[in-house]
């Protein structure tokens, strides 16, 4: 063996991936001649930036949302105890405020109906589509057909439809629709109460009633 | 349908409708000079409706008629322009849409008027959305209007702030916070909660449209900002004036913390001069500094890398609802942002 010094390597000045971006774009120990930060980093950091900063704001979001139901109920009070003025009265004004609003939108929109009132200018079709799915469904007070798409494996008794909308005139909407469960090879049952109805075509997006989180949507074509 | 036609197609169609129904709430009646003419102006010089055929397209989406959803996205178009008005004064901008701006060609005291007017004439048909949709929807979408000009407001205010302090120590994470507030919430964020509130009856949770609209929206503007130091002829903003300006745009910031100690110092000189003060062969300095340290190429990562997070968040969304055309116009609408002019 060679009496030489052994030649090694010098020691890394770290051996993992960068994992904070405070340091890694603004180091004051790194030099000119060390590489810039490489395509896939700045796409990495870029996205996990914006992730961290959409949850930030989702949370941020939710603590103002408490605060603003915490003071439209007179929540105040919990902070400020049920005896002070102040709190009562901001309390008192936040539900005048919300009543006033609802008066003030009843009068511009009775106001709004006979002036610069615009014409409706669309007339075109829905943006439901069908979907094949074993399911039942029961039309009450009419006949018609029902096109339904659904994502896969959802329990059907969780499932809620807001309502359907008449997709090509102007109508009431539909809001007696209800699912449960299917019965032998259903997948899901869906009942929808029709009567008084005109005819044509409707159609409304179908939640889940927990999440609140579109899965679906259905459509209905009114014949009788 | 291709992402080639389905995008232009819809910005097109739902774009003329609610062109038509912004010329109903702009009044023909005195005082024109001064006042109701010029709040025509920038509505009128044709920009790409994408946040009105956004909303439109989210409520349709979601299986509701286009018609209720109209009357929201004439209110965000005109909000918008409104708001267009105040920050080429803030911004001392010279251009917008390919012509000088309402500033440049009125002076700032009518055009701060001109954009006052603006912000209020967009209440008007949130007002009539009480017939259209009912006292309670009308009023959430005229809470959800409130809230997206705040945000807006706190964006700008953010950004302004920068500026005027000179502020050269930001992260992308600022940036990114500034633009959720300022870019985002009207561009893309406030579009598809609106048209997802209708399009459900209120029966859906709006916050799971934030991460989609942030994304979305970001890769808009960075890209936007990158057209502005690298576009051609049909930009419709001043070429290079982000850096007349001083914005703090993501490349800046990249400058910011790739710059030599003595490059940096130079930086804060000239970005400490008022814009008029501001020569061009300094901003062409900035500009040539940037590209030495890649700033231009990092932005572009950062928007595709952003954008490809929006398609994951638009199929966690959207995957529930059936195939359609508007379906595919929020999806290629990701990537069309990049069509632009690139």
């Amino acid at each position: 063996m060679s009496q030489r010094e052994r030649v090694r390597r010098p020691r890394p000045s770290r051996t993992g991936p960068i994992r904070d971006w405070r340091g890694l774009l603004r180091s004051p120990e790194r030099s000119a001649e060390e590489p810039a930060a490489g395509t896939e980093d700045a796409v990495a950091r870029g996205v996990r930036l914006a992730y961290q900063v959409a949850q930030d704001k989702l949370d941020e979001g939710r603590r103002q949302a408490r605060l603003y139901n915490d003071r439209s109920h007179g929540g105040w009070t919990m902070t400020g105890g049920s005896q002070d003025p102040t709190a009562r009265l901001w309390a008192q004004c936040n539900e005048m405020t919300r009543a006033w609003m609802n008066l003030w939108m009843s009068a511009m929109g009775t106001l709004g109906s006979t002036w610069m009132r615009m014409p409706g200018p669309w007339a075109q079709q829905g943006a439901c589509s069908s979907g094949p799915i074993g399911f039942g469904t029961e039309l009450v007070g009419g006949s018609g057909s029902v096109s339904l798409t659904l994502e896969p494996g959802l329990d059907a008794s969780r499932l809620h439809c807001p309502g359907l909308q008449p997709l090509e005139d102007k109508g009431k909407a539909i809001t007696a629709v209800s699912f449960s469960r299917g019965e032998g090879n259903e997948l899901a049952r869906v009942r929808i109460d029709v009567a008084g109805a005109k005819k044509g075509r409707y159609g409304g997006p179908i939640l889940d009633r927990d999440g609140q989180r579109p899965v679906g949507a259905l459509t209905l074509t009114i014949t009788g | 349908m291709s992402s080639a036609t389905v995008v232009p197609e819809l910005l097109d169609e739902y774009g003329a409708v609610v062109r038509r129904s912004i010329e109903a709430y702009l009044p023909a009646m005195e005082p024109r000079r001064h006042l109701y003419d010029l709040a025509a102006d920038y509505p009128r010089r044709g920009g790409k409706m994408m946040r009105s055929t956004l909303c439109v397209a989210t409520a349709r989406a979601f299986g509701a008629p286009a018609e209720r959803a109209v009357l929201s996205a004439t209110a965000i178009e005109l909000l918008h322009n409104a708001l267009l008005v105040h920050d080429d004064i803030e911004d001392d901008s010279e251009e917008r849409r390919g012509r000088p701006t309402l500033h440049v060609l009125h002076g700032v005291p009518i055009a701060i008027n001109v954009g006052d007017a603006l912000t209020l004439l967009s209440l008007r048909p949130l007002m009539d959305n009480r017939h259209a949709l009912g006292p309670h929807l009308a009023m959430r979408i005229l809470e959800e209007t409130e809230r997206t000009a705040r945000e807006s407001a706190e964006g700008q205010a953010l950004e302004l702030g920068w500026i005027r302090e000179n502020a050269t120590d930001l992260t992308e994470a600022d940036y990114l916070g500034m633009v959720l507030k300022k870019t985002c919430w009207l561009s893309s964020i406030h579009p598809l909660r609106i048209g997802a509130l209708i399009g459900t009856e209120d029966g859906v949770d709006l916050d799971r449209f934030v991460t989609f609209g942030f994304f979305l929206g970001a890769a808009f503007q960075i890209h936007d900002d990158v057209l502005n130091l690298v576009g051609d002829g049909r930009y419709g903003k001043e070429l290079g004036g982000d850096l007349a300006e001083g914005k703090r745009t993501l490349m800046l910031i990249h400058l910011f913390q790739q710059a030599e100690p003595e490059e940096l110092d130079r930086l804060r000189r000239l970005l400490a001069l008022p814009r008029s003060e501001r020569r061009q062969e300094e901003v062409a300095w900035i500009r040539a500094a940037m590209d030495r340290h890649g700033s231009i190429e990092y932005a572009r990562d950062v928007a595709h890398g952003v954008a490809g997070a929006a398609l994951n968040e638009f199929s966690l969304l959207f995957d529930g609802l059936p195939p359609s055309r508007d379906r595919d116009f929020i999806e290629q609408l990701v990537t069309w942002v990049f069509d632009r002019h690139a």
